[in-house]
């Protein structure tokens, strides 16, 4: 066989292992997504207690929902903030 | 007295290095000066190019006794981490704890993209066969065609330790010229209207999974390959560094402090190599021509299946993150989203170039593995399973 066939054949194998190997991967990754999917960490709900830090966070948002929403601002009662 | 300080004067200056000076050494000191040039004014790879420069530039000063082959010399002792296969694989678990795996294991297909751009290495196999190259000397030149300087370093010290220089050169040269090199190639291959698919945002990933899949991957890959264990076991170490949250100092010390040093000691050691007698030959410049094939042609693999890949999820995937394929983390994703952004500013493809980014610093090291498996020197007990398979598939394959 010549060196250019060798070349060639080598070649091939070796394209077809990596693409053998990448798929079994592929179906590792999705099998173990499968199994652990994500879950979204739970919201952490308002606290009253929260520090002093968090209730003017809470003033804020309050006040600037009250004044897009055109209503008063003890017709708002926020229950539970989200990180997007 | 006046005859001895004669001869002393005589001593001396038969001892300074411009005595032994030759013309090689005149040109691989002109060499160094061009690659110092690079790194430091036009700021190529200069975490690379800077030490692989002064590497050849101490290699080349007569009578230092510096270069890599140089017995008893500085760089020789440096360059026992890369003919013992110490270096590069440290240089992985750098990689590793530094790389995200979120995008591939968010989109795992994209690791066709990784596959798919590594037929520039063959490509480039069969050129260097054609240019009268052997197998083991064509294998580890063909491996720059995976964009990944450690594993060229690797394979070369392994398969061909004489053409390591010219091999990391070309490497190191060609990564740094990513950003000029695949531009062209990519939107020879995309229409503008490939260009600006815009791709869905990726799903989150549970920690869980990013823990597991390093182990799993090693697992696999290191029973089907046993080659790959050196450079893709310490990709996956360090990414468990990583990801499993409770190994933060070994995590910071990967990522920056052992990542540096080993850069340093590699760097250097690659640079000594790069002496006149192993430099200055006809198959350095063949190999620089190779190198530049290897690249165009990873590219145009990646960016063709990526075309495939859009053809077949209906216009899903964006073709330009298949040019990140050739490894070169992050600086090809980076490529991706450049091009991607000059047809449309609000196209961010970034993160998902980071898939097949990945998946061709993967790819790479199973191309690596391959020919370690296929070439590389057998040790007693895989001589004795390669004897067993062959009785095995003797039989049914004639």
């Amino acid at each position: 066989m010549s060196p250019i066939t060798s070349s060639i054949f080598v070649s091939l194998i070796s394209l077809s292992v990596i693409f053998i190997i990448l798929t079994s991967l592929i179906f590792v990754i999705k099998t173990l997504v499968k199994w652990m999917p994500y879950v979204p960490p739970p919201a952490k709900p308002v606290s009253s207690s929260g520090n002093e830090e968090t209730s003017e966070h809470i003033a804020v948002i309050h006040s600037a929902l009250a004044h897009y929403l055109k209503k008063a601002p003890n017709e708002i009662q926020i229950t539970n903030i989200r990180s997007l | 007295m006046e005859s001895s300080l004669a001869q002393s004067f005589s001593k001396i200056v038969g001892m300074t290095g411009f005595v032994a000076m030759t013309t090689g050494h005149f040109i691989m000191i002109g060499v160094s000066c061009v690659l110092l040039y690079l790194a430091i004014w036009k700021k190529f790879e200069p975490l690379l190019l800077l030490p692989i420069g002064f590497g050849c530039l101490l290699a080349n000063l007569p009578l230092s006794n510096m270069a890599s082959d140089a017995e008893g010399g500085l760089l020789n002792i440096f360059y026992f981490g890369v003919k013992h296969e110490v270096l590069p694989p440290l240089i992985f678990l750098g990689v590793g704890a530094l790389t995200d795996f979120g995008p591939l294991l968010a989109n795992p297909s994209t690791l066709l993209l990784g596959a798919a751009a590594q037929i520039g290495i063959y490509s480039t196999l069969i050129g260097a066969v054609f240019l009268g190259f052997n197998l083991q000397e064509a294998s580890a030149i063909g491996i720059i065609g995976g964009a990944d300087g450690p594993t060229s370093i690797f394979l070369a010290s392994k398969l061909a330790p004489h053409l390591l220089g010219p091999i990391a050169v070309a490497a190191y040269s060609y990564m740094s010229l990513v950003p000029l090199i695949q531009p062209p190639i990519m939107r020879f291959f995309t229409t503008p209207e490939e260009r600006k698919i815009r791709m869905e945002q990726l799903k989150p990933i549970s920690q869980n999974v990013k823990i597991v899949f390093p182990i799993a991957t090693t697992i696999l890959c290191t029973l089907i390959l046993p080659g790959v264990a050196p450079l893709l076991g310490m990709l996956m170490l360090g990414n468990l560094f990583r990801e499993s949250g409770v190994t933060g100092r070994l995590h910071e010390t990967s990522e920056t402090h052992l990542i540096n040093i080993v850069t340093i000691l590699l760097a250097l050691s690659v640079g000594g190599s790069m002496t006149a007698e192993s430099f200055l030959k006809l198959e350095t410049i063949k190999i620089i021509i190779l190198g530049l094939l290897a690249f165009v042609v990873a590219t145009s693999g990646g960016v063709l299946f990526g075309k495939l890949m859009c053809k077949i999820s209906g216009g899903k995937v964006n073709p330009l993150i298949g040019s990140a394929g050739v490894s070169a983390v992050p600086m090809a994703a980076r490529v991706s989203q450049k091009v991607g952004s000059e047809e449309d500013h609000n196209n961010f493809l970034l993160m998902h170039a980071m898939g097949p980014n990945v998946a061709g610093v993967i790819g790479s090291a199973v191309a690596a593995g391959v020919f370690v498996s296929l070439f590389g020197t057998p040790d007693p007990v895989s001589h004795a399973a390669l004897q067993t398979a062959s009785q095995l598939i003797n039989p049914i394959l004639p």
